[in-house]
């Protein structure tokens, strides 16, 4: 039972309840204005009566009968200490009386008396109640402070907005005991779309909610905030009502209630406004405490809102870079189409059926023909890089040895390398082990790199093909390795294609495999080609998860080499799932059929905090529209695949130009297949 | 006594094209395929007339134009610049190092010709 308070005004307020035969006690009690009840014996209805009447003073006079035991009863139904007991005893017993915690007066005993002593023991516990409440309001005060103190972390720990509107409302709920809190919020990048989060004790009806959106945009009308307009814009009502008031619907006017409203302003944008609504009036602290949350607030809604526009951003470039592509790819198939005639009608000529052309002539119809196959050379590298950023690239894997490569290369080359004065040499170890690979993009590697050296080799120099094995030792140890954020496991085939050229700049080496390098350089152009070889060669290698690095000083020589993992299964299960990876991520994903959240997979992936894990139906993965997002889903993850995702998510999340959106929305790792 | 062009382009084709049309039309031509050996054989050889390509190893055309339009024993000679480049800012380069014509790549040869017209046979 909450004590109540009372005030000093003792006569008017004070309740006494009086077991006893004496009348005159009574009468006096009356003459002062005290409240009173009483009875003249104790019996089983006693209690009731008091519970009933709530009396601020119980008065018990030993003249009833049984007076020790009844008292004793009192005071064990007082132990919540509701009242005050006052025991009359006769002067002569009271030397063998023992009780404490109760107020004991003598009989004979003038009425005045009592009465003076009963205002004592108002006055003492006057002032006991006021120095509850005032503890209870300390109490109170400190819960507040405790919650606003861990409300700044718990907003820190997140960069989404509808999240910390929901710790927002989750707040003002513990702090400040709301009927409903509400936010109107101007949604910009759904565009023109009002959103209105309620959470209510109780339900509300439409109206009711069309009455506080009105007063909502009144009031930021009023404050010249003018961007809220509901009859402009398309309304989403996201409400939340607590389960146990289901049923219960606001049936007041808004006027009938206490508001608290704040208008949320970001960076001289307004964002919305939030308003959270009462029955009993809000006090000083109350409001304090509301200011406090909304400006705690603003500082990780400032970061959300930028983290929403990069996401956004990123979204338009990514965007932009598929146009691009699609661009390239369109007009370099529209450019090669007419190359085909072109190229044919000077065969035509070369081969003097239509006529006699005569030397001269046929020099400069040879030069046109030379020029032709090399517009269709770069018109075919810009295809490559379309099909390379559009991961539209087939790879056919297949476990084999490395020697054909390599000797075709060397049979390709010769005789350029002759023809340009070149000292050419492959150099072969025996029993090479066998690797998984496609042989077609192995031939091009070599062929572009090998194409590279004789360009870059003045006459009379010396170019070296070598293969042999390699571990990853030495491997890892390389410092201008590409991809260099990984570690690589196991042992590789190395082949190095070497040369005694014009060699590279340590500064430019890593720059060497970026898109179109050799053209940035600089003006001095030194060789032709639009530098897409090296760029399309990383990306081969890559795909057969291998790597590529270059030894080389300016003047001295370059040598290129790469590595590609010797056959294992285990190399060739995630050869295939690297490739299934990078060519879904772009387009769709890769499905699942089974979810066990309750795995280490799960939780890496939830503890990188990185990589956002959302969980979506099978039908909405199926139906999903937004191709934009790249997803990737996994199933039936056995050992190999676990250790092969988080290393490869690892190297994501450390690459810096990838966005990390892989959103893995299942994940299912079985224990026991390792 | 007819008329000595000089073309320097590092594109052998190029060269030889514009050289055999040029002769067909009765200059002398010499011919240089970096820019170092244009440079050299336009002091040596005091052409009437240089055609010069931009994008070239060693030296590239901008410098060479500056080089020679600075220098007053051979700031007459006339320099016709012939690059891939059609930006605005490289016309500028170009136009700030003193080249008297300025024609991007694909040209047709009537239009090179127009130019060397222009400065040969006024």
């Amino acid at each position: 039972m909450p004590r109540k308070f009372i005030s000093d005004n003792i006569s008017n307020m004070t309740k006494i309840f009086f077991i006893g035969k004496n009348d005159t006690y009574i009468e006096k009690f009356n003459e002062f204005s005290f409240e009173v009840n009483s009875t003249s014996e104790f019996n089983n209805e006693t209690f009731n009566l008091i519970d009933e009447f709530e009396p601020d003073i119980v008065i018990l006079d030993d003249e009833i009968f049984d007076s020790k035991i009844v008292l004793k009863q009192l005071i064990s139904k007082n132990s919540n200490n509701d009242f005050s007991i006052i025991f009359l005893i006769d002067e002569k017993n009271i030397e063998d009386f023992d009780e404490n915690d109760i107020f004991l007066l003598s009989k004979p005993l003038n009425p005045k008396i009592l009465i003076n002593e009963l205002k004592k023991i108002e006055k003492i516990k006057t002032s006991y109640n006021l120095l509850h409440k005032e503890n209870q309001e300390l109490k109170k005060n400190l819960y507040q402070i405790d919650v606003l103190y861990n409300a700044s972390s718990k907003f820190a720990g997140t960069l989404e907005k509808e999240k910390l509107y929901e710790v927002a409302f989750e707040i003002f709920e513990r702090v400040l005991s709301f009927d409903l809190a509400s936010f109107l919020v101007n949604d910009n990048f759904e565009g023109n779309k009002l959103k209105f989060y309620i959470n209510s004790l109780k339900k509300t009806t439409d109206e009711f909610n069309s009455n506080l959106i009105k007063n909502l945009s009144r009031k930021a009308k009023e404050e010249n905030l003018d961007t809220l307009k509901p009859n402009h814009f398309e309304l989403e009502i996201i409400q939340k009502t607590k389960p146990s008031y289901k049923n219960e619907f606001f049936d007041n006017e808004i006027e009938n209630y206490d508001k608290l409203t704040a208008p949320v302003i970001i960076k001289g944008k307004f964002e919305g406004i939030f308003e959270i609504i009462r029955k009993n009036p809000f006090t000083k602290e109350d409001i304090t405490c509301f200011q406090s949350i909304i400006h705690q607030l603003l500082a990780p809604l400032r970061s959300a809102i930028l983290y929403e526009d990069i996401i956004n951003a990123n979204k338009k470039l990514k965007n932009l870079e598929k146009i691009k592509s699609e661009f390239v790819s369109i007009v370099s198939h529209e450019l090669r189409t007419p190359l085909t005639p072109i190229n044919n009608a000077l065969g035509i000529i070369l081969s003097e059926q239509g006529g006699k052309i005569g030397d001269i002539n046929k020099n400069f119809v040879n030069i046109a023909k030379r020029n032709v196959s090399r517009l269709s050379g770069i018109i075919e590298d810009l295809l490559d890089l379309s099909r390379m950023q559009t991961g539209k690239f087939d790879f056919k894997f297949k476990k084999t040895d490395i020697y054909p490569s390599l000797e075709l290369a060397y049979n390709t080359f010769k005789t350029p390398a002759q023809n340009k004065n070149l000292e050419f040499e492959l150099i072969l170890d025996d029993g090479l082990p066998e690797v998984y690979i496609d042989p077609h993009r192995i031939d091009q590697i070599l062929s572009n790199l090998i194409t590279n050296a004789i360009k870059f080799t003045p006459e009379g120099g010396k170019i070296t093909i070598e293969a042999k094995t390699a571990d990853e030792n030495s491997v890892n140890q390389k410092e201008f390795i590409f991809p260099s954020q990984k570690q690589y496991k196991g042992n590789y085939l190395k082949i190095s294609v070497k040369d005694t050229g014009i060699g590279i700049e340590k500064e430019n080496i890593p720059k060497i495999f970026d898109k179109f390098s050799q053209i940035e350089n600089s003006l001095a152009r030194t060789t032709g080609g639009i530098g897409l070889g090296l760029t399309i060669t990383k990306h081969f290698i890559d795909a057969h998860l291998g790597a590529i690095w270059v030894d080389s000083a300016k003047n001295e020589g370059s040598s290129f080499n790469f590595i590609i993992p010797v056959y294992s299964e285990q190399k060739e299960f995630e050869a295939e799932l690297n490739l299934k990876i990078k060519n879904e991520t772009e387009t769709g994903f890769i499905k699942i059929e089974e979810q066990n959240k309750e795995n280490d997979f799960y939780r890496y992936l939830k503890d990188t905090n990185i990589i956002k894990l959302t969980k979506h139906s099978k039908e909405h993965i199926y139906n999903m529209d937004d191709k934009s997002i790249s997803e990737v889903f996994i199933s039936d993850l056995d050992r190999c695949a676990y250790d092969f995702m988080i290393s490869k998510i690892e190297e994501e999340i450390n690459s810096k130009d990838k966005s990390c959106d892989i959103v893995l929305t299942k994940a299912y790792y079985k224990k026991d297949t390792v | 006594m007819s008329k000595k062009i000089l073309v320097v382009d590092d594109e052998k084709d190029i060269v030889e094209t514009l050289s055999f049309m040029m002769r067909a039309r009765g200059y002398e031509v010499i011919e240089a395929y970096d820019g170092e050996e244009g440079l050299k054989l336009a002091k040596e050889q005091s052409p009437d007339l240089m055609i010069l390509d931009v994008m070239m190893p060693k030296i590239n055309g901008y410098k060479i134009a500056r080089l020679l339009k600075y220098d007053s024993k051979y700031k007459h000679i006339p320099i016709i610049m012939v690059t891939a480049r059609g930006q605005d800012s490289d016309k500028l380069i170009g136009e700030e190092t003193g080249a008297d014509e300025y024609i991007t790549k694909p040209f047709e040869f009537e239009e090179v010709l127009d130019c060397v017209n222009k400065y040969l046979e006024a």
